[in-house]
Order: C-alpha cells, then sequence, then structure tokens
C-alpha cells in the first residue's frame, strides 16, 4: 500500500475529494447499468404472464358461452 | 451443395431464443469475473499505485476515466456494426443488441466526461475547456442519446431499429476524430497514455492497473450488453411461444 494511514488514503494529499467522487458517481451510475435491465425484465415478464392470464380468462369464458348455450 | 445447410449456425447465431439460453450460462461467470477484475484494479489503483510526480494523488481518476473512454468508444462500434449487420442481413437479434449498447455507451461516456472534469479542476484549474478531445466526446454523447430518442419517435419497431442503425453508422465518423484529436489539436487534453504501437507513456507499476480495469470495463459493459439483450429480447418476442412457456415455467422469478 502506497498510503501509510487510511486517513491519507481518504485524504490523499488534498486531492482525495476529486478521486473518490469520481469514484462514487462511477459506481452509482454502473450499478445502475445493472439494475435497470434486470428491472425491464422483470417488468416484461410480468407483462406476458397477465397477457397468458387474460387469453387463458378468454378461452375460458368462450367455452362456458358454448357449454351454456341452449341446445336446439 | 446444400447451401441451406452452411448457414445454420449463421442463423442460430442470430436466433434470439438461442442468445437467450447461451446467456444464461454465462452470466453467473461474467458477473463474477467483472468483480474480480473491478475490485482488483481499484484496490492497486487507488490504493497501491505510486502518485504521479507532478499531478500527485488526483492522477488516480486515470483508473475510472481512461477505461470508461475506452470502452464507450468501443461500444460506439459495438452499436454501429450491429446496426449494419441487422440492416444488411436483417437480423432482428443484431437490432437488439444495437439498441442495448446505446445506454451503455451514452452513461460510460457520461461518466467519462463527468470523470474527466472532475480530474480537470486540480490539474488544468478548470472543469470544463472546449478542446477537442472534449468537445468530440460531448458529440459522442449526443450521438448515443440520439440513438436512444430515436426508439420512441417510432411507433413501428422495424423503422425505428433503421433509423437507429443509419444514425450510428452515420455518427461512426467521428470516432476516428476523437482518437485522432489529441494529435491534430495540439489543446490542453494530454496525449494517449496507450498507444498501438510503442511503448505506454506510463511507469509499469501505475500501468498494470490500468490494464486491469479496462479489461474490467470490457468485462463489464459485456454483462451489461447481456443484461439489457435479454430485456430487450422479453419485451420483443413476447408473442413467441418460448417466451410464453419460459414465462409460465418460472412465475416465481422475481
Amino acid at each position: 500500500m502506497y498510503f501509510d494511514s487510511l486517513q491519507q488514503l481518504i485524504w490523499m494529499n488534498g486531492h482525495g475529494i476529486y478521486v473518490w467522487s469520481s469514484f462514487a458517481i462511477s459506481a452509482v451510475i454502473m450499478i445502475g447499468l445493472v439494475v435497470k435491465p434486470l428491472r425491464q425484465k422483470q417488468a416484461a415478464m410480468r407483462n406476458i404472464e397477465l397477457q397468458i392470464k387474460l387469453q387463458a380468462s378468454k378461452q375460458a369464458a368462450k367455452q362456458k358461452e358454448v357449454a351454456d348455450a341452449p341446445h336446439s | 451443395m446444400n447451401f441451406n445447410l452452411q448457414w445454420t449456425w449463421f442463423h442460430r447465431l442470430g436466433s434470439p431464443r438461442w442468445f437467450y439460453q447461451q446467456t444464461q450460462r454465462w452470466l453467473p461467470w461474467l458477473a463474477v469475473a467483472t468483480l474480480a477484475l473491478l475490485v482488483t484494479g481499484l484496490v492497486w489503483g487507488l490504493a497501491i499505485a505510486p502518485p504521479d510526480a507532478k499531478q500527485g494523488n488526483s492522477f488516480r481518476i486515470i483508473y475510472l476515466h481512461v477505461p470508461a473512454s475506452v470502452v464507450a468508444l468501443a461500444g460506439y462500434y459495438i452499436m454501429a456494426i450491429s446496426g449494419a449487420v441487422g440492416l444488411i442481413w436483417r437480423i432482428k437479434l443484431s437490432f437488439m443488441l444495437m439498441r442495448s449498447a446505446a445506454p451503455i455507451g451514452a452513461a460510460l461516456t457520461f461518466i467519462a466526461l463527468v470523470t474527466g472534469a472532475i480530474w480537470g479542476k486540480p490539474t488544468w484549474g478548470t472543469y470544463w475547456v472546449w478542446d477537442a478531445r472534449i468537445t468530440s466526446m460531448l458529440i459522442l454523447l449526443f450521438l448515443y442519446f440520439g440513438v436512444i430518442a430515436l426508439r420512441h419517435t417510432y411507433s413501428n419497431n422495424e423503422a425505428a431499429d433503421k433509423a437507429g442503425a443509419v444514425l450510428s453508422l452515420v455518427g461512426m465518423v467521428n470516432v476516428p476524430i476523437i482518437y485522432k484529436s489529441v494529435d491534430w489539436w495540439q489543446t490542453l487534453h494530454q496525449p494517449a497514455t496507450i498507444k498501438f504501437t510503442g511503448a505506454p507513456s506510463m511507469h509499469p507499476d501505475m500501468f498494470a492497473p490500468l490494464v486491469v480495469m479496462i479489461i474490467g470495463f470490457y468485462s463489464f459493459y459485456s454483462l451489461a450488453l447481456i443484461l439489457f439483450a435479454r430485456a430487450e429480447i422479453l419485451r420483443r418476442e413476447y408473442r413467441a411461444s418460448w417466451v410464453k412457456q419460459l414465462v409460465s415455467n418460472q412465475p416465481a422469478e422475481k
């Protein structure tokens, strides 16, 4: 390790604020780049699930209609 | 000779289903590799490497600034080439990759600009100058924004894909300008640290962690690209039977 203490590592002879703020901003953006697609995927899956359910209930209603129809 | 047989691998490569299933297996390894590389590179670069003789500790921003810039530029090629492949061979997956590359490229370009601005304060005494390198990077950011914005301007996916591909290809002119900007115009931004020909203008103790960080950023890029592409596949292939099966088979995945 180049620095003698943790305090020096944070302070970096006055440059710490620049180095660590760069690091923090990059970290936040990069975490966002992983979280966002995962959320998009979840949302897409939920949508497809809903559609499947909708289709199933529509089909069930249709079948019921046919079954309930009076025989002539 | 059976022409169709020869090209099956090519079509399989362009199949969203094949991509989705393959990447499922790659993701954990890629995630572990990315995290290991980035943590190693950062600890090495921020805590172990010696400070720069002129710039002091502020030079450590290089370990974020250079990898982000390098991959933001490479990412533009990836986006434009995906767009071109989509236009020429009409491969849907290719367009999906193009769209996925845009937000990642924009984010990395933004990181490059912001870390550069922060680095500029202690080094040049200012956050921003209209230097050739910085201005051309800002144009790169706007090109990425353009490709992202185009998807929302068309209600038709195919038209949006084509427009995005054309914009990416036209914008490719900017990339060599960015590379060469530090040589063509003698302005504030320092010349390239890493050259394709010749030794890097950097001490090995400082250079080694930079290499680790660049590989780490490439690895991160692939990870993010795969994640975005998988979401895009589910969003656009919702009618496909394999997608429906996938969703109904794992409703617990939250």
